[in-house]
């Protein structure tokens, strides 16, 4: 994580929370610290026939073997092919640990409860409660998700053979 | 329907030995692994053949000749004592004790099959 | 009754059952070498173990020569000749005597190990033959009896070897009892479950059991077979107890060893010389007898073949796939009705019915891990010889268990550990001295059960600790900072000989296997912790659910997959020419077929399979003939590369829980490579095959 920089924006409340932020094509997604396991570069996924087409495949990080799941296909952008600055981020979620493939990530920001608001009403039936809150940061608009939305609770649209 | 005994307290050797004696008609055979468990079986039961391995961890091959010899009931009954090469001193000790014949290992199946054949039609039991 | 010849009976075809009962039977011997060593090294000689020994080696022998192994045979009767010396009193055991059993027994196992797996196995070295041959001595003649104060008849005593007189004696001594209980067999009793070994049993696990002993007797209504059994014992247990387990009166259990003043000794005979019995030993030492191993009260345990463990998983995957099938087909039928919620109810009683006989399978598989340290001890022997210093080795296993397959894996690493501990992690007897430690080094091992899912192992020792800084100089890198960096520079493939000779306190080689065993193959966990002076300590973290499976390794398009051996009917050669396509309806192409064997087979691209009918056909060279039921599929790919033991990781994320897809496994690359099912793809083609000919 040496290329992270970690911005102190929130520093002033003491009830402020660490939250990795990522790219997905032009929007800035944030996920609390606390469930963020690693981050790594990525080079490649093994594709796995007949998962949700959301699933780039399976990595192996630190001996440990999760799912990585494409946000921009999730998201709805079309895909790209990755770049030296994507990155995978490994978050956990009870006991499952699933890796979101990211534009990239490179920040750490502290917020505010004081800057975090509830989701557009547009946003949020749009985005089928990805969203679960937004921050303002200075100008920018940081989307807080749900991570256990994002990664589905059931098996997604499993493709029948 | 003649009644073997056979005792190895390896379940390999005892397994095998019962291969090679299967094709006598209407054989039953029975298994103990240990010299008491031997005696104990041949008090209780009726056998018209033992076959004994003379290396056991409890009491060994020629106590239990001993032993059987000293019973009334089982004074004639056939013992087939199977020796391994190098044995040849406690073989003596135990055909002086009243062993009926012994076979040394390796002994092929017919060789097995033919003792017991002999022993058992000696002692009248294959009818 | 004619004689029969037996048909062509090739005892070779006992060769499995012979491997197993031989590894249990090396297994013992080693254990009692061990003792042997242990007794040696404290100044008295260990009788018993030296004729357990000396039998366990002769029914080696005795075996090797029925499946015709003659290599064992001939290394197996040297030994024996060399235990039976040992045995009669005439040459005791010498610690180099030891050694030379400890070879032998060696030789033996290796030979196993070649029979195993098919090879030749071959003759015994020709300079081991000698080395046993210089140990043997010719068998004495018997010698004077030895007095015994035992209140036994005669008759009795002339039975007992002097060394179980002497136990009983000095038993009584330490502050046990010993005391002689009857069992008089009978079909009552056989009939309530007490038999001579029943009983053996339940005595046992009150008192040592010195011997036993058939005594015949009048018969009568209580005793129809003419028979008691005599128990000689040391116990510690009341005369009520006893009588209990041995099935007979109380005032049956009589004291052996007369309370001081009252009874004059009585002069025992000697055991008369027998053929395969012990041998008086002249009453040379008054040393006291090494505490005696308590016998380990047999378990009730079943020896299962791995294979059919792993049958019964194959099935219940079957079955899973079925409730899967139900499921889906439940959820598709109106939710409304109180029938289908009924109806799905059961569906989900059933998954959990399902998970739970799973979680009982593989119960099955598990081991004590108790067992799996059982065998270090013998390692360790080696280890200390070779390295000259002084370590003792402790244990701690708990209650835990782990698959047997993991076990597998697990142990070399931590046989590395240990090894590493010793070689460069323990000073010699000298140095520790200097530093103010016990001249013995320790070596603990402590595995406890972290959750229901993960063991934990620590290897610990009390040497030198690791010096950061030596080490950093030695790699001519920085110092780590944390135990963490400490651990990548430790685990760096090929640390430098040059840096092993000038490390004083690191691990040598072998760091990056134990890694890759733990984290890679595993999915587990290492770290180290060490302070100079203090020692090392690794710990281990293990999953406890990883399966080791049988996998051809194939590459199929750009990808590499795994399918196991066991699904796999045949592997065929794919002749282009011969492949013949049926009709094809609407502009598609028709199935391709190919004959095998006078049958016709469906063959199909396995890419395709996988990937849509929109990837791009290649040109299958090799085929994996896969049958469900009656209906057998060939899949085509390009190449079948390896055949391999490969750890199969499940994939537990519902997001990648496919059909088909059994797991995951590392073959080394460091990616994760798919484990693929194809009995299960089968059944999902035929059904799409079913449904394009409906549509």
């Amino acid at each position: 994580m040496s290329d992270l920089i970690v911005a102190d924006k929130g520093a002033a409340d003491p009830k402020s929370e660490l939250y990795v932020v990522f790219k997905v094509g032009d929007a800035e997604y944030a996920l609390p610290a606390d469930s963020v396991l690693q981050m790594e570069s990525f080079t490649g996924a093994t594709r796995v026939p007949g998962a949700s087409p959301f699933v780039a495949g399976i990595i192996q990080i630190r001996g440990r073997v999760v799912p990585v799941l494409d946000l921009r296909l999730r998201f709805g952008l079309p895909p790209i092919p990755p770049t030296l600055d994507t990155r995978v981020v490994v978050g956990q979620h009870a006991d499952r640990a699933v890796a979101l493939l990211a534009d990239s990530a490179r920040e750490v920001l502290k917020i505010a409860p004081a800057q975090v608001k509830p989701p557009p009403r547009l946003l949020d039936d749009a985005a089928s409660g990805f969203v679960k809150a937004v921050a303002q940061i200075g100008g920018r608009v940081v989307m807080i998700i749900d991570f256990g939305k994002v990664i589905g609770e059931e098996p997604l649209d499993v493709v029948q053979r | 329907m003649p009644a073997v005994l056979v005792v190895d307290d390896s379940k390999v050797m005892r397994e095998m030995i019962g291969a090679c004696i299967r094709p006598i008609e209407r054989l039953s055979i029975a298994q103990a692994s240990s010299g008491l468990e031997a005696i104990e079986q041949l008090s209780l039961g009726r056998f018209d053949l033992l076959v004994l391995d003379l290396n056991m961890p409890d009491i060994g091959g020629l106590e239990v000749v001993e032993f059987v010899r000293g019973q009334d009931k089982l004074r004639s009954l056939p013992i087939l004592i199977v020796t391994t090469r190098g044995d040849e001193s406690s073989r003596a000790a135990v055909m002086a004790a009243g062993a009926t014949r012994f076979l040394a290992k390796p002994f092929t199946p017919d060789t097995m099959l033919g003792e017991v054949n002999r022993l058992l039609e000696g002692a009248g039991a294959l009818g | 009754m004619g004689e029969r010849v037996s048909e062509r009976i090739d005892l070779r075809g006992f060769l499995t059952a012979y491997l197993a009962e031989a590894d249990e039977h090396l297994a013992a011997a080693n254990d009692r070498a061990l003792s042997i060593d242990a007794s040696l090294k404290g100044g008295a000689a260990n009788p018993r173990a030296v004729r357990d020994l000396f039998r366990i080696v002769h029914t080696i022998k005795g075996l090797s020569a029925m499946v015709a192994v003659e290599p064992i045979v001939v290394v197996a009767h040297r030994l024996e000749s060399i235990l039976r010396a040992a045995d009669r009193g005439a040459s005791p055991l010498t610690p180099p005597a030891v050694e030379v059993i400890f070879e032998a027994l060696r030789a033996i196992e290796q030979r196993l190990r070649a029979l195993e797996k098919g090879a030749e196995v071959p003759a015994a070295a020709q300079s081991l033959i000698a080395r046993l041959d210089e140990h043997a001595r010719p068998t004495p003649l018997p010698s004077a009896p030895a007095e015994a104060t035992l209140d036994l008849p005669p008759a009795v005593l002339s039975k007992l070897a002097a060394f179980e007189c002497e136990q009983l004696v000095h038993g009584a001594a330490d502050g046990r009892r010993a005391v002689s209980a009857e069992f008089v067999p009978s079909p009552r009793k056989a009939a309530e479950g007490l038999t001579i070994n029943s009983v053996r049993e339940r005595v046992g696990s009150l008192a040592e059991i010195v011997k036993v002993i058939p005594v015949a007797i009048a018969p009568s209504e209580a005793a129809p077979g003419g028979l008691s059994f005599l128990f000689l014992l040391l116990t510690s247990a009341d005369d009520v107890e006893i009588a209990a387990a041995a099935g007979c009166d109380p005032g049956a259990v009589r004291p052996l060893v007369a309370p001081p003043g009252a009874v004059a000794p009585v002069a025992g005979g000697g055991e008369e010389r027998r053929g395969d019995g012990g041998e008086e030993r002249p009453p040379s030492d008054g040393d006291a007898l090494d505490p005696e191993v308590p016998e380990a009260h047999a378990r009730s345990v079943l020896r299962v073949d791995v294979g059919r463990v792993d049958e019964a998983m194959d099935r219940l995957s079957a079955l899973i796939v079925t409730r899967s099938r139900l499921a889906r087909a439940v959820s598709a039928l109106d939710a409304s009705s109180a029938v289908v919620r009924e109806l799905s109810i059961i569906v989900q009683e059933n998954a959990r019915q399902l998970r739970d006989l799973r979680a009982a399978l593989l119960r099955i598989r598990m081991v004590p891990f108790a067992e799996v340290l059982s065998r270090l001890p013998l390692i360790l022997h080696h280890v200390r010889r070779t390295s000259g210093k002084e370590v003792r080795l402790e244990t701690y296993a708990a209650e835990a268990e782990l698959d047997k397959a993991v076990a597998e894996r697990v142990f070399p690493a931590l046989v590395h550990l240990v090894r590493n501990a010793i070689d460069h992690g323990m000073g010699t007897p000298e140095e520790r001295a200097r530093e103010g430690k016990p001249p013995e080094g320790t070596v603990r091992i402590l595995c406890s059960a972290r959750s229901n899912r993960h063991l934990a192992i620590q290897v610990n020792d009390d040497g030198r600790g690791i010096d950061r800084q030596v080490l950093a100089r030695a790699i001519g890198g920085e110092v780590p900072a944390n135990d963490a960096a400490l651990l990548e520079v430790l685990c760096r493939p090929g640390l430098s000989t040059r840096a092993q000779a000038t490390l004083t306190s690191g691990r040598g080689m072998g760091m990056d296997i134990v890694r890759k065993i733990v984290v890679d193959q595993l999915g587990g966990d290492l770290s180290v912790h060490s302070s100079p002076g203090e020692g090392t300590t690794f710990t281990l973290h293990i999953p406890l659910t990883v399966s080791i499976l049988d996998a051809f390794t194939v590459q199929c398009g750009e990808q590499r997959f795994a399918i196991p051996v066991s699904i796999v009917e045949e592997i065929v050669e794919i002749d282009p020419r011969a492949v013949v396509r049926g009709p094809g309806r609407g502009g598609a192409e028709g199935t391709a077929l190919i004959e095998r064997r006078g049958e016709t087979i469906p063959l199909v691209d396995l890419a395709r399979v996988l990937d849509g009918a929109a990837a791009p056909r290649r040109e299958a060279l090799q085929a994996l003939v896969v049958r469900r039921g009656a209906e057998p599929v060939a899949f085509g790919l390009e190449r079948v590369l390896a055949q391999q033991e490969t750890v199969v990781r499940p994939l537990v994320d519902p997001l990648v829980q496919v059909p088909g897809i059994a797991g995951s496994t590392d073959l080394g690359d460091g990616r994760p490579t798919l484990v693929l099912d194809l009995v299960v793809m089968v059944a999902a083609l035929g059904r799409t095959l079913r449904g394009e000919r409906a549509a």
